[in-house]
This record gives structure tokens, sequence and C-alpha cells, in this order.
């Protein structure tokens, strides 16, 4: 560990925590409040939703809200899977590239419709600029949009009074990606073409080496891809080493830079969410909940990897700058441990290092960012619905204790939003658990590794973990673009994203439709330090007792194995 | 074969979507239990 490591992390919090009130205020008011961008632009808005046959003014209840959602998503998959089928027939294509195999485009169009972003491909070698532009960044646009339109739905739940709807999803879709998404991403892509990252149609430039060989260098529109990439929570690269390839991730200010991004929209929805619910301490208390989560997480992982790592110390290595294997020495342990740990308490899957070669506790802490459902910051918007649902289930255990009906923000949280919070919670877990049960004792699952013992088993429990918690990030290590990976991932993911969506709609209408419920001397305080501790600790405990099982048998086992000298 | 096969797929996931949606409008329907203040 260096001072520049922490001066690095120091003033990447200090940046994230200032930018919460000032981009919570501009979202607030520009999509729901008619701020000043939005009646700027309100007139391409209008001709929007012209062209698309959509009244504006025409709310919906959380089932049309559902059904919208789901018809959207559906289109968006199957356009991509055909891009991706088609891509050889289609322009754009200067490699002539061919097109993907059917479970590879299932596998790739799903991953990107639910903000997953999972690659069991290298992008430079397989996909067009078309798939990539068409394809690949409008998917990522989309998908985070609609992560931010489930979570302002779910704060409209809390916020409205005996109202039968929660706003309308085309609406919201559109008012997130015109006010929220585009205008970052231009300003970004202008500073990542800045910093390096290349931004042409033009082919691949095949260079001369020293040595005489010919070599391919792979370009492209690389800039406007990562940065929506980066800032929707949807992670995939434009090459296949994603943010540890030099035209991805130019320079460590492109890096930190792309780690603000990451959680930028995902800490201003805190505030969103104090200020649509009409006091900020709330979004306060949410913002504190998922910052002890991450300095605890972030201190693990630092304080792992800034030691050596034992099976190389009996080889006579110089290790004094902590575990180096998988990690770029441009970015060093500091920077390697703060990507890892932003992009999987987010549910970003950008990776600058190799989530593999870190130590096993440094593993264990990365699978358990995940498994916890995204409430580390988490995507834009799926952070907010993620770590909302850890709320309610926070004031209904207090409310247990007490032998009082919880409340939560004047609304009685009774037994249908309990329900729904639990089904949207065990999904994600079952998801994880199961398909990786399965796979790990089915011979196609077991192809696929490419490690023995519990590293083998972190290897396969990582690759379901990040596709049900929509993360997208690989351990690397499994040979996952195999039919059996690519379908049950798929499934996976699928799971892990539209079961979770859907009981959080309903959510949202049964709470919009409840009247309020006066403060009194018995209702348990939902803000400060109080309910942070409680918050954490209902975080902790759930998924502790879900996975710990899991992680025991895989990173927790390796742990003490390799401290024994055992490797796999 | 393949391509269409994913095609079916997709829609009886839509359809299962559906049914999803369905059966979490009749749990929220049930009676719920209980006898807290």
């Amino acid at each position: 560990m260096t001072w520049q490591g922490w001066l690095q992390i120091a003033l990447f919090a200090a940046v994230i925590t200032a930018a919460v009130k000032p981009l919570g205020g501009y979202i607030v008011a520009n999509l729901d409040g008619g701020g000043r961008v939005q009646r700027t632009c309100a007139p391409i808005e209008r001709c929007l939703y012209r062209l698309a046959g959509v009244d504006p003014a025409e709310e919906q209840n959380w089932v049309e809200y559902a059904l919208a959602l789901l018809w959207f998503h559906l289109a968006g998959i199957a356009i991509l899977y055909a891009l991706l089928r088609l891509q050889p027939f289609l322009p754009l294509n200067p490699q002539r590239l061919d097109a993907m195999t059917p479970d590879l485009a299932l596998n790739t169009a799903v991953s990107f419709a639910t903000n997953t972003s999972w690659q069991s491909y290298g992008g430079e070698a397989t996909l067009s600029y078309l798939a990539q532009m068409a394809g690949i960044v409008v998917q990522s646009f989309m998908s985070g949009a609609v992560g931010v339109a489930v979570a302002l739905a779910l704060v409209r739940g809390f916020a409205r009074r005996s109202s039968q709807a929660i706003g309308n999803f085309w609406v919201d879709l559109t008012r997130v990606t015109l006010y929220v998404l585009l205008p970052i991403c231009c300003v970004a892509t202008l500073f990542m073409v800045w910093q390096g990252v290349p931004q042409t149609l033009g082919a691949y430039v095949t260079a001369t080496t020293l040595e005489g060989a010919q070599q391919v260098i792979a370009r492209g529109p690389v800039a406007s891809q990562k940065v929506i990439a980066v800032l929707s929570g949807d992670g995939g690269g434009f090459f296949n080493a994603n943010s540890a390839h030099p035209f991805e991730n130019p320079t460590a200010l492109a890096g930190v830079v792309q780690m603000m991004l990451i959680f930028l929209i995902g800490v201003a929805l805190t505030n969103v969410f104090g200020r649509m619910v009409g006091d900020q301490r709330h979004g306060w208390t949410l913002f504190a909940v998922m910052a002890v989560l991450f300095v605890a997480g972030l201190g693990v992982i630092y304080g792992t990897e800034g030691h050596a790592n034992p099976a190389l110390s009996q080889f006579g290595l110089d290790q004094s700058a902590g575990n180096m294997e998988g990690k770029e020495v441009r970015f060093g342990i500091g920077q390697s441990s703060l990507f890892a740990t932003v992009t999987t308490a987010s549910s970003d899957g950008a990776v600058n290092s190799m989530h593999d070669s870190f130590l096993p506790l440094s593993g264990l802490v990365l699978m358990a960012n995940m498994m916890v459902d995204e409430v580390i910051v988490g995507g834009p918007g799926s952070g907010l619905f993620g770590i909302l649902l850890f709320a309610i289930v926070a004031v209904f255990a207090a409310g247990l204790m007490i032998g009082r009906t919880p409340e939560y923000l004047g609304k009685k949280i009774e037994s249908n939003e309990v329900k729904m919070t639990m089904l949207a919670l065990l999904c994600v877990s079952a998801a994880i658990l199961g398909i990786a049960a399965v796979a790990a004792v089915l011979p196609d699952g077991v192809a696929g590794l490419n490690n023995a013992g519990p590293h083998g088993l972190s290897e396969l429990l990582y690759a379901y973990t990040s596709g049900a918690a929509t993360n997208g990030s690989a351990f690397a290590g499994l040979n996952a673009n195999a039919p059996f990976y690519n379908l049950t991932l798929a499934a996976a993911m699928l799971a892990g994203r539209f079961l979770v969506i859907v009981p959080v709609l309903c959510i949202a209408g049964t709470l919009a439709a409840k009247r309020a419920v006066p403060t009194s001397a018995g209702t348990l305080p939902t803000y400060g330090l109080q309910f942070v501790g409680l918050m954490v600790g209902t975080i902790v405990i759930v998924g502790g007792l879900t996975f710990f099982p899991a992680l025991a048998l895989g990173p927790a086992a390796e742990h003490f194995a390799l401290q024994a000298g055992t490797t796999y | 074969v393949f391509d269409i096969l994913m095609l079916v797929a997709l829609a009886l996931g839509f359809v299962g979507a559906a049914g999803y949606i369905r059966a979490c409008v009749d749990l929220t329907r049930a009676p719920a239990g209980g006898n807290a203040p």
C-alpha cells in the first residue's frame, strides 16, 4: 500500500461525494420537475413521443409499466440477436468478421439487454462496427435507462399518496436517455478521445514490428462505446482485455474518470430518492450504507493485494510492490484494487486487472460485493431499488422486534410488500446458487473449468454470480464460450434482471396506492446512524447467511490452502 | 433451425414473464395473515 494509492482513493471518494447533491438535483429537475434542459429539449421529446405514438400525459399502473418494459426488452433482445447473426451481410464490417454462433448470439443479446455485459467473446475479433454501435451501444443506453426508470417508479411509490399510477415507462426511458445519459456521454467521450482512446470507423491497422513480424492492431469506435459502458453500469469492453487494454484505458486519469462514471448516477440517485420523498436525510442514509460497505470491501482488497502472494514468495521473487500478478504495471495495486471494488460494488463489470489473479480473500470480497444484490451503489437505478428492498427488510425486521406493523417513509410495510421483497431477493440467490450447483456436477459445466479444487469452484461461482447480479465481470479461467455456459448464463441473467424488476414494480404499485401514516412516537426513525447500522447489519446477515457456505467452499477454503502452501 | 428455436424461446420467455406478473398480482391479492397493530 502506498500514499499515492490512498491519495487516489481519497480523491475518488471526495469527487463522488461532491457530485451526489448537484447531480441529484439536476436529475430530479429534468426528469420530473420541468428543469431548464428539459424545457429546452421539449420539442425533441415531443417529436419522439409523436413518432412512437406515446401520450406522455397518460400514466401507467404497475402492470402496464412492467408489460411495456418487457415488450421493450423482448424487441431489444430480438434485434440485437439478429444483428449478431447477420453481421457478415451488413455494412460497417471492414474486417469481414463472421456471424456469432446462435448460442453465443443469444447469450450476448441477453447480456446487454439485461445490463450485464457478460462477454463470452473477444470484441475486436468477433463484432463488426455496426454490431458494436447499433447493437451493443444502443442496449447499453437502453438497459441503463430502464434501470433508472424502474428506480424512479419505486420512488414514486413511496412519494405518492392513494395513486394507482407509478409514471409512464416510455416517458421515463426517453427522459433518462435524453437528459442524463446522452449529455454526460458526449462530454466524457470527447475527454476519452483527448486521453488517447480511438474513435474511428477505419479498418484495423497492420504494422511491422522491429523483428519484422506483421501485427494487426485493432481499433474502432472505442471511446463512444467505453463511456456509455461505464456510465450505464454495463461495462462491456470493445476489446477483450476491457479497461486493461491501453486503447480502452490509456492513462491513469482515464482510469479514474471511468471509475467515477461507473458510480456517478448510482450515488446521485440516492439524492434523487431523498428529494422525491421530501427529506434528503433519507437519501444520505442510503448513501452512508453504500459508503460503509464500499470502504469495508476496498479496505480488505487493498490490504490483501498490498501483501505478497505466499505461493510466489517461496521462489524468492521480489514482491515488495504487493501481489502484482494479473495487474497492469501502469495502474499498480492502488488503482487495480479500487477499480475491482468499484466494478463489483456497482453492476458495471469493466475490469482493469484479472480478478482470477487476486488473492483468495480479495476474490471472496469481489464475489460478496455482487452477491448482496447490487446494493453497494449498484447499477444506475438497480442499486437504488436493490438497497430499498433491503430497507424494507430492515424495517420489517425492526417491526417484528417491537411488535408493530413496520413503516417506511410514512407507508405501512405490509404482507404484500414483504412477499414481493423476499421474492425479488430470493430469485437472485436461487439463480446464482441453483444454476452454479447444477454446473458443478454436470460434465458440460466441469469441462469449462481450467482449475481444480476451491479455485475451480470460485471460477464457476463467480461466473453465475456475475450473471445473475447483472455485473458481467469475469473471474477468468473459465472457458465460457460453450453452449452449456452460454445458455445457462443467459438464464441466470434473465432471472437476475426481470424476476427482480417485476416484484419491484409491484411494490411501487402497492405503495403508491396507500395513504401516508402520520409519524408517531412509535415510528422507527429511518435516517441517521441507527438506521445505517440496522441496514448494514441486514445486508451483511442476509448476504452472509445465503452465500456463506458457497464462499467457504470456494475462496475461503483456497485462502487457508494457500497459507498451507497448496495451490490449484 | 437454432435461430427459429431462439425466437420461439424468446416468445415463450415473454409469455412466462407475463405469467410471472400475473402471479405477483395474485400474491398481492391473497389475504394477509397476522394481527400486528
